[in-house]
Parts: C-alpha cells; structure tokens; sequence
C-alpha cells in the first residue's frame, strides 16, 4: 500500500510496466477470471455430485478415507466462488490471484495427465487433441486440448494479476486508498 | 513485488480457502441434498475401472494371432471381479416379467430423481447412490422382502449401480446372492423398445 507512486514511476521504465501502469491488463484480468472462477464454482456447487465423479476420473486423489476426496468435492466449488467474487468486487484481490495461480497450476497438469491417460480409451481417441472428457471445469465433456489452451491462458491472466501493483479500476473496497494515492501521486488528468 | 505483499498475498489465499471450506460444510450439511462426506461411493470403482482399460489394448493386437484374442475375448468373459452379480438385458427381461407379478423381484435404479422421473423401467424403486443412506430406510422393507434385486443406472460408463450394488450387500445388509447388476442400464433398456414410466410413480 506504501507503493502508491509506483505507477508513475514505472512509466517509461519498460513496455510491460508502462502497459500495466494503464490498469487495464489487471481489469481484464480480473473481468475474464471473475466470471470463469464464478461460473465455474456456481454450476459446481449446484451438482457436486458430478464433481465427485470426475475428481475420481483424475485418479489423482486417494479413495480412502473417503471423506478426503468427498470433502475437496465439496469444497472446491465454494473456493471457485469465492476467488471469482474477489476478483470481480477487488476484495482480497491479491489473495484470488495467489489461490487461482495456484489452483490452475495444479489443475493445468492434472487436465493435461487425464488427457494422456484416455487416449486409446476409445478409437476415435487417436491423439492428445482427439481425447473430449468432462474435466469437472463446470462446463461438461471439452476436447481436452482447448481446454489447456484455455487454461494456460488463465493462469497467465492470474500471473499478471499476482504480480501486477495495479490498483486502478480497483472495486469500491479499497477505491479511498486508491484515489488518494493517485493524489499524492500528483496525477492531474484524473480531474478532467 | 514486497516480501509484505507476497505474505500478505498468501495470508489473504488462505483465508479465502478456510472460508471456502466453511461455507462448504455448512452448506453441505444443511442441504437435503448434500453429500455424506463419510460415505464411501466408489467402494468397487477400481476393479471395473482396470477392466475397462484393459479391453482396447487387446483390441489393438491386431497383427497377433487373430484366434487367440477370438478365444481370451475379455467382452465374452461373464465373471467379473468384484464378486457381484450381472444381468444380462434377457436376464433383466425375465426378471421384469416376474416384478409384475408380485414383489419377490424387483428392480433399483441408482440415478438421481431427475432422471429417474424422465423415465426408468417401471416398478423400480428409486434409490438414488450418492444419497442413500438417506433414503434407504423408505424402501428398506421392499428390498428384503425380494430375492432378486436388480440394480441399473444409465449403462455405459456409469458405475453407480455397481458401487450401490456393493454397499446394499456390504452396509445395509441384504444378501449378496439376491443382488444383481444391469449394466446395459436404461440406455440400453429403452434402446430395445422395452417399456419406461415417465414420472414419479413406480
């Protein structure tokens, strides 16, 4: 928070500070991130259920005890929502960032390993791109290959927001802090 | 990026992941349709899980002798692992017949309410796995009274009717001689023409 002058300062530095000084990276960021992670979690939480059975499709978790695999079936849906509400409102923004990171840089593989693991599971599953399967994204059977193009680009979307000191377009949580730092910042074009 | 930032970062992360988990919890346990977190649902899942890998591997040994697969065929082999009990679509049939006529047979369908009310074979009594122990005591007494009890969900790769086979047997104490799996399952039940209720009704 004591970094308030980093913007200006940033500017001329280097392209990528000088395009993340305009803030508009962060919003998109947080625009595309908070509806995926929202929707994601919303149709989740609805059928959790469906959840549990492709959790035991990634073959990843143990079976026993049960209450493992049940648990992070249930709960992982509520994270999902919470991590878009942050996004979206810029409450915890820093924390979303952290855990949706986090979050796609173990699901990424995971995706990638089950997708491996299906080929020749049927013949029309020649290769990696051939393989369609439910990866419990909350949107039904995906070709798996889109579905890590996808992912690899949320998670740079979450890098950026896990790095970036943006503040601009930050929701009306912390838009008091923000303004006066643009003051203090001698920023006169924002009064125009 | 401060080293401030990064455990301020983190800190938030994790409260937003205890506060996931709470929310969770709560909401899973005051939902009718929640789930028992300490049920365990898959209590056969690995055993058909190997069985069906295995099946396409022999399939691409083609340049193999052609006779030998012929005769190993693992589709034609009707002993499965597990130890429980299938019945074919002939076998379910016959078993059908005899529902109709008293309630010494008697058919499970392991789906979720939904899709048991789009339609499932009719006099099944709706059981649905995720959620039995919740329901189970309801038809406890029709399910004693049977001595063939046939379970299906909607065929292909569905193993809920497995795994509620096992745990009807294994925790609410029916024997395991009267239980039976249909795996062709209502897919292939309505695929054959044979006759589906469309509702709630048995």
């Amino acid at each position: 928070m004591a970094e308030g002058p980093t913007p200006p300062s940033a500017k001329g530095s280097n392209p990528i500070a000088r395009l993340d000084a305009t803030g508009i990276p962060m919003l998109v960021a947080r625009l595309v991130l908070g509806f995926v992670f929202l929707s994601y979690g919303l149709e989740k939480v609805q059928d959790p259920v469906a959840f549990l059975k492709v959790l035991k499709t990634y073959d990843l978790l143990p079976l026993q005890p049960p209450e493992l695999i049940n648990s992070i079936a249930v709960s992982l849906p509520w994270i999902e929502l919470l991590i878009g509400i942050a996004f979206l409102s810029g409450a915890g923004l820093r924390g979303a960032a952290t855990a949706a990171t986090g979050m796609l840089l173990v699901f990424t593989p995971a995706v990638l390993r089950l997708g491996i693991s299906l080929i020749g599971s049927k013949p029309e599953f020649v290769g990696l791109c051939d393989v369609v399967a439910d990866c419990g994204c909350g949107s039904g059977p995906l070709p798996i290959c889109e579905k890590l193009v996808s992912n690899l680009g949320l998670l740079a979307l979450s890098a950026w927001a896990f790095f970036s000191p943006s503040e601009r377009f930050r929701g009306f949580v912390l838009k008091k802090d923000s303004t006066s730092e643009n003051r203090t910042a001698g920023n006169p074009e924002e009064g125009h | 990026m401060t080293r401030e930032t990064l455990a301020q970062s983190f800190k938030q992360a994790l409260v937003i992941v205890f506060f996931g988990i709470a929310l969770a919890l709560v909401a899973n346990a005051s939902s009718q349709e929640g789930i028992i977190l300490s049920h365990d649902f898959f209590s056969v899942a690995g055993v058909t899980g190997s069985e069906g890998s295995g099946n396409p591997e022999t399939g691409s040994e083609g340049s193999d002798s052609g006779l030998e697969v012929g005769i190993d065929d693992p589709a034609v082999d009707p002993e499965p692992f597990d130890g429980i009990q299938r019945a074919t679509i002939e076998d379910a049939e016959v078993y059908f017949e005899g529902s109709l006529e008293d309630s010494s047979m008697v058919f499970v369908d392991a789906r979720r309410r939904s899709d048991y009310e789009e339609g499932h074979i009719p006099g099944a009594i709706w059981l649905y796995h995720y959620q039995s122990e919740r329901l189970f005591d309801e038809v406890r007494e029709d399910l004693e009274q049977a001595f063939i009890i046939v379970v299906y969900c909607n065929g292909g790769d569905c193993e809920d009717s497995i795994n509620l086979a096992s745990d009807l047997s294994s925790l609410y104490g029916l024997p395991p001689e009267n239980i039976f799996v249909y795996e062709g399952g209502l897919s292939e039940w309505q695929e054959a023409g044979l006759p589906v209720q469309v509702g709630g009704e048995r």
